[in-house]
């Protein structure tokens, strides 16, 4: 009879979403929600016996009761055998008077289904007759560099039997965070060597494995389960993962999210760059979209207009725009040599420059400041 | 433009004076005063020199061409046409001054504006025309040293190419590179872009701290923008980070305080019984150190007064046998030393015995007197002066008689004696005196007036007085009596050797007492090894110190138990109470409660105790300013997040790094325009170097050639011989000049319509030079009008047959 884990973390319930309009922004704050409550709905869909938030459920230890209680609520609503609730680095447990904690200690109380795990002491469960053991690690701080997993080896050890997994919070070296980020630092290798079958860990918002399914892997990112910036290029995600005996056998990534953030960043210098973007523009379910365009290059005036025009038609579709293009115009050696005399000053600087592929767009700022010189 | 007529009236000496000048190619030939120079001039104010000046400037300018004597102003009439249309420019100097200026439909009388319109039209500026377009014969041969001067303008030259070329189809590159600059200063303004920092002020960084307020361009403001939210994620990162280390601490206080309330509140009531039970620990050790020295005062008392006593008696013994291996020893140590003194003693007998026999043959060589000695010396030192004067005064004597008979000789101090005398005579000697009587006659003879019996009688005195010392010292001779002296005096000294010897060999004391020394040791008992004599003193000294030490200890300790106790019996009766207080302590300590666990002393849990008790109360006021913190940094945290801070700070950068890229493509761009004016393939001024060297290789038959550094002529090869410019032959260098006037004049004009006029530059030319030179000036004037100004016949006729002399053709 295999377990079954449904891995999510980076829930970031309350996350403010300040940079974005009231209606927007609303709409952000909701899925997180409701994101969690697909993924409730997913696990008890698929018989899962226990429901694992590997840190950062929440987005800050000042979480408002009202998104602790509708969190409670939602989790509540797990049918296996426990919600296994770790504090992460942004829910930080420092205490038992930690205030994050003691209200979701409250909306929780008689939910015995749910399990806060805020201290380093192994949680074991029996299901259908197997021993499983949860080695929590939760985040004692925001900021805190050192990792919490050392504790887990030796705790390993004592409980031969059964299934053990551990749960931590922190960045993992070479899955990419930048320095600043990288709080609770744990060494790939430590975290192999820890004596679990797994790790269920939490902090970084892209999902490890990077492969979609597979059988054996020594610890998982849950990555956040529905996208939270423009820096999250994934559409949510969180593992669902079977063990037999003492290891896992299978697991499957999950996409419970229903927004996207989606940041085009190219460079546009034809008629079919323009077209390629409208596609990818059009590739999206706009209405849950959050676009940003960072647009660069070089478009002549007609072409300039098509585009914007052609933007102007898609954005009210998409949840919200963000446009931070820089485009100019475009000048080649036909046109040059169509506006310009050929032996002329701005000819030959011109196409000096159009040859210039280190700076594409001095060609185009130079045509720019000879048009300004002669209209003036 | 291209000059159709000028009328000079007046002008210089020219009252009224007209000239056609419609042709491609004016010839103006004339001898010397004819007025070439006043015409080149009038020409010149009349494109250039506002008619309405000031008297200073108009007497710097048209004043030296105002007529002679007392002419007070001067007018010129110019016709030329310009894009098809003929103009009419009329203009007068000085007194009446006024301009005007016609053409088509247009009508110009105001100065300023007659002289806008002609800037328009003419093109090119009066320093145009000054130094390139207008060319007298002196700034002809001045030509190189002119360009050489003026090198900086060369490259005006250049710009007016360009601007020459700038038509409707290109742009102005003054403009564009106004323009470029400004885009420059205001992306870069008070931006060091080496650095990737805002400049420094006199060597202070201007951060966000302290940012430029004024100059500063788009990237620096950029920069700033994205340092201060670079600056505000750090901020929120501290605060964030202060925050934890705050809560953490707050977290540690708080479980501290539970943890202390929990030990307070369950072992706080054991205080007092464990106070008790310290002081009952502190206090049974000492007690039983009490009656454990009372124990042993109270049995060792009569132990050690038996000690005493028993050594007491013993001791006295022990010090009889010491004594008797003492002495035992020291008649050892005298035996040992009486075989030295035995052998001293025999040393001190044979000396004795030596000194005795030497004294035995002392006596047997007797003195016979240093007194008496010296008076034989003295004696015997006489009687041989005397022996040896009466010698030396020995007589010879002869007596002959006639007939036998008998006389009496006396010789000397000698009885006389009768001798006989025979016929054979009588022969004798005497000492000093002989006396011969015969027959009653007395003769005597002396030998010297001494008196001789003195000396006899002294003589047998001192004889006499020495045998009597010889008698008395038993000598036979005076020699006799030196030995006697001197084997006197040996044998003495010798009994005086020995002495010193054996007295030396006493060593101070007395034969007798020697020979006492000697019997004693004769006398001594016998005796056993010295080593084993000292090992059996050493023991009996060492138990000696022993039972001392001991006796000495055992009665310091009785002093000192009189002294607390003063008597045995009082011990007795204190060793009794202490047993008795120790028991009830004991049994106080047992009913008292145990000490909790994991504390080794009551101390130290009591210090736990004060020191959770302390923790209570400074506990809480720590976490009150931990709270206190807390809540500080969470206000000043507000809603802020380091994540949304990074965010922000990356977007900023972006837009600074957007504005950096655009500057440097903004120096792309006049690094390019720079590389174009710095010479690509289409530099003018390079075809300009390459026309004055085929217009000079062309006058000069191509017998030379030109070699060129920048766009200067370097030098010229004639014949392999090379020679720099300045140092050429008149002719040769006035090719050179108007080979370079020619180019500067196509240069600027480039093909557009103009003129040049040149006054007699072919004089330094001979014929075959001139005739290429005239040639090449027919051919400029199918491109450019050419006003040609003569002296020359010949340069006349070479370049237009017809010219006449004073009029144009």
């Amino acid at each position: 009879m295999p377990v079954r884990i449904l891995h999510t973390a980076d829930n970031h319930v309350g996350l403010p979403f300040k940079q974005y309009p009231a209606d927007v922004r609303d709409k952000l704050v909701e899925e997180r929600f409701a994101a969690l409550g697909r993924l409730v709905e997913t696990a008890n869909e698929r018989k899962t016996d226990f429901f694992v938030v590997a840190g950062d459920l929440f987005d800050s230890t000042r979480a408002t009761v009202e998104d602790i209680n509708k969190t409670a609520g939602i989790l509540r609503g797990f049918a296996g055998v426990a919600v296994i609730v770790v504090p992460g680095n942004h829910d930080h447990h420092t205490g038992p008077e930690t205030e994050v904690w003691k209200r979701f200690r409250r909306a929780i109380d008689g939910a015995a289904i749910i399990d806060l795990l805020n201290t380093s002491v192994v949680k074991s469960y029996e299901v259908a007759g197997q021993e499983v053991h949860f080695f929590p690690c939760p985040c004692p701080s925001k900021t805190g560099r050192d990792s919490t997993i050392g504790w887990v080896a030796d705790a390993a050890r004592e409980r031969p039997n059964g299934l053990r997994i551990g749960i931590a919070h922190g960045n993992v070296t070479g899955l990419g965070l930048d320095a600043a980020d990288q709080y609770f630092n744990m060494e790939p290798a430590a975290l192999e060597s820890s004596g679990v079958a797994t790790w269920l860990l939490g902090h970084i918002h892209v999902p490890f494995p990077t492969v979609e399914s597979g059988t054996q892997s020594a610890y998982f990112m849950a990555g956040t389960h529905t996208p939270d910036s423009l820096r999250c290029r994934h559409a949510g995600s969180a593992w669902w993962i079977e063990c037999e005996g003492d290891r896992v056998t299978r697991y499957e990534r999950l996409s419970p999210g229903r927004l996207r953030f989606v940041r085009i960043e190219r460079e546009v210098c034809s008629a079919d760059d323009i077209a390629a973007v409208l596609a990818e523009c059009r590739g999206h379910e706009a209405a849950r979209t959050i676009l940003d365009l960072q647009l660069s290059g070089r478009l002549s005036a007609a072409e300039k207009t098509a585009l914007d025009d052609a933007i102007g038609v898609l954005r009210p579709g998409f949840l919200h725009v963000s446009d931070e293009s820089e485009i100019h115009g475009r000048i080649d050696a036909a046109q040059v040599a169509s506006i310009y005399s050929d032996d002329g000053l701005a000819a030959r600087l011109l196409t000096a420059l159009l040859a210039d592929e280190a700076h594409p767009d001095a060609a185009t700022l130079a045509h720019e400041l000879i048009q300004e010189v002669r209209n003036a | 433009m291209r000059l159709k007529t000028i009328r000079l009236y007046p002008f210089g000496h020219f009252t009224d004076e007209s000239w056609d000048l419609e042709k491609p190619l004016v010839v103006i030939h004339g001898p010397n005063q004819l007025g070439k120079s006043t015409l080149r001039q009038a020409i010149f104010h009349a494109l250039f020199t506002p008619t309405k000046l000031t008297t200073t400037k108009l007497e710097s300018t048209v004043g030296p061409w105002l007529p002679l004597p007392a002419g007070d102003y001067a007018a010129v009439t110019l016709t030329f046409e310009h894009d098809g249309t003929t103009w009419t420019l009329e203009k007068r100097w000085g007194a009446g001054q006024s301009s005007g200026l016609r053409g088509g439909k247009t009508a110009i009388g105001e100065p300023a504006a007659v002289q806008a319109k002609l800037g328009e039209m003419l093109a090119h500026g009066e320093a145009t025309f000054r130094h390139v377009l207008f060319t007298g014969q002196a700034e002809l041969e001045q030509t190189l040293a002119t360009i050489k001067n003026k090198a900086s303008e060369l490259r005006d030259m250049r710009d007016l190419f360009k601007a020459a070329a700038g038509a409707a189809a290109d742009v102005d590159e003054q403009t564009l590179r106004r323009l470029l600059g400004e885009k420059i200063k205001e992306a870069f303004g008070r931006w060091e872009d080496d650095r990737g920092t805002p400049e420094r002020q006199k060597g202070k960084e201007k951060g966000i701290d302290d940012p430029w307020i004024n100059g500063a361009g788009h990237i620096a403001k950029a920069w700033y923008t994205w340092q201060t939210h670079e600056a505000e994620r750090n901020t929120v990162l501290r605060i964030e980070t202060e925050l934890d280390r705050v809560t953490a601490e707050a977290a540690t206080i708080e479980q501290e305080i539970v943890a202390a309330d929990e030990f307070v509140k369950r072992f706080g009531g054991l205080r007092d019984a464990l106070v008790e039970r310290n002081l009952l620990n502190e206090r049974v050790p000492r007690l039983e150190q009490d009656v454990a020295t009372l124990g042993a005062a109270f049995v060792g008392w009569p132990t050690a007064e038996a000690a005493i006593n028993e050594w007491s008696q013993r001791k006295p013994e022990l010090e009889t046998d010491r004594d008797r291996l003492v002495q035992e020893r020291a008649d050892a140590e005298a035996r040992k030393a009486g075989a030295a003194i035995k052998a001293a003693f025999e040393r001190i007998s044979q000396a004795k015995q030596g000194w005795e026999d030497a004294q035995t043959e002392a006596m047997n060589h007797p003195d016979p007197g240093a007194d008496r000695l010296r008076k034989i010396e003295q004696l015997v030192t006489a009687i041989t002066a005397a022996e040896n004067k009466l010698a030396s005064r020995e007589l010879s004597w002869r007596i002959d008689a006639d007939e036998p008979g008998s006389v009496t000789v006396g010789r000397g101090v000698e009885p006389a004696e009768t001798v006989a005398v025979g016929p054979e005579g009588l022969v004798g000697k005497a000492e000093a005196r002989v006396r011969v009587a015969a027959a009653g006659i007395r003769l005597t003879v002396e030998s010297g007036g001494d008196d001789i019996d003195a000396l006899f009688a002294s003589l047998t005195e001192n004889r006499a007085t020495l045998t009597g010392l010889l008698e008395a010292c038993g000598a036979a001779s005076a020699a006799a009596v030196q030995v006697m002296a001197v084997l006197h005096r040996e044998a003495a000294a010798a009994a005086m050797n020995r002495k010193q010897v054996y007295e030396s060999l006493l060593l101070g004391k007395t034969f007798e007492q020697w020979m006492e020394e000697v019997g004693a040791i004769e006398n001594l008992p016998g005796t056993r090894e010295t080593a084993v004599i000292d090992e059996e003193i050493g023991t009996k000294r060492m138990r000696l110190e022993e039972g001392n030490a001991t006796a000495r200890k055992h009665a310091d300790t009785i002093a000192d138990w009189k002294q607390k106790y003063t008597d045995h019996d009082t011990i007795g009766q204190k060793l009794l109470e202490a047993r008795a207080e120790l028991k009830q302590n004991k049994d106080q300590l047992a009913s008292l409660p145990v000490l909790p666990e994991r504390f080794v002393s009551v101390q130290e849990f009591l210090d736990r105790l004060t020191a959770d008790n302390q923790l209570q109360v400074d506990g809480q006021k720590q976490l009150t300013v931990k709270k206190e913190d807390r809540a500080r940094l969470t206000t000043e945290l507000a809603d802020r997040r380091s994540e949304d801070a990074a965010e922000q700070a990356e977007f900023a950068k972006r837009v600074f790094e957007r504005a950096r890229a655009k500057g440097r493509d903004y120096l792309r761009i006049r690094e390019e325009l720079d590389g174009i004016a710095a010479g690509g393939g289409d530099d003018p001024l390079a075809n300009f170097s390459a026309k004055v060297a085929a217009m000079f290789s062309q006058i000069t038959g191509q017998a030379a050639t030109l070699a060129f550094v920048g766009q200067l002529p370097a030098r010229v090869d004639r014949g392999g011989v090379q020679l720099p410019p300045e140092r050429l032959s008149h002719g040769a260098g006035g090719a050179l000049a108007l080979a370079v006037r020619l180019a500067m004049a196509e240069a600027y004009l480039d093909g557009c319509p103009g003129f040049i006029m040149l006054d007699d530059p072919l004089v330094n030319l001979d014929k075959d030079r001139m005739a290429e030179a005239a040639d090449i000036l027919r051919k400029f004037s199918e491109r450019s009008q050419v006003i040609f100004l003569t002296c020359h016949d010949h340069h006349a006729a070479r370049l237009q047959p017809s010219a006449m002399v004073g009029q144009a053709e």
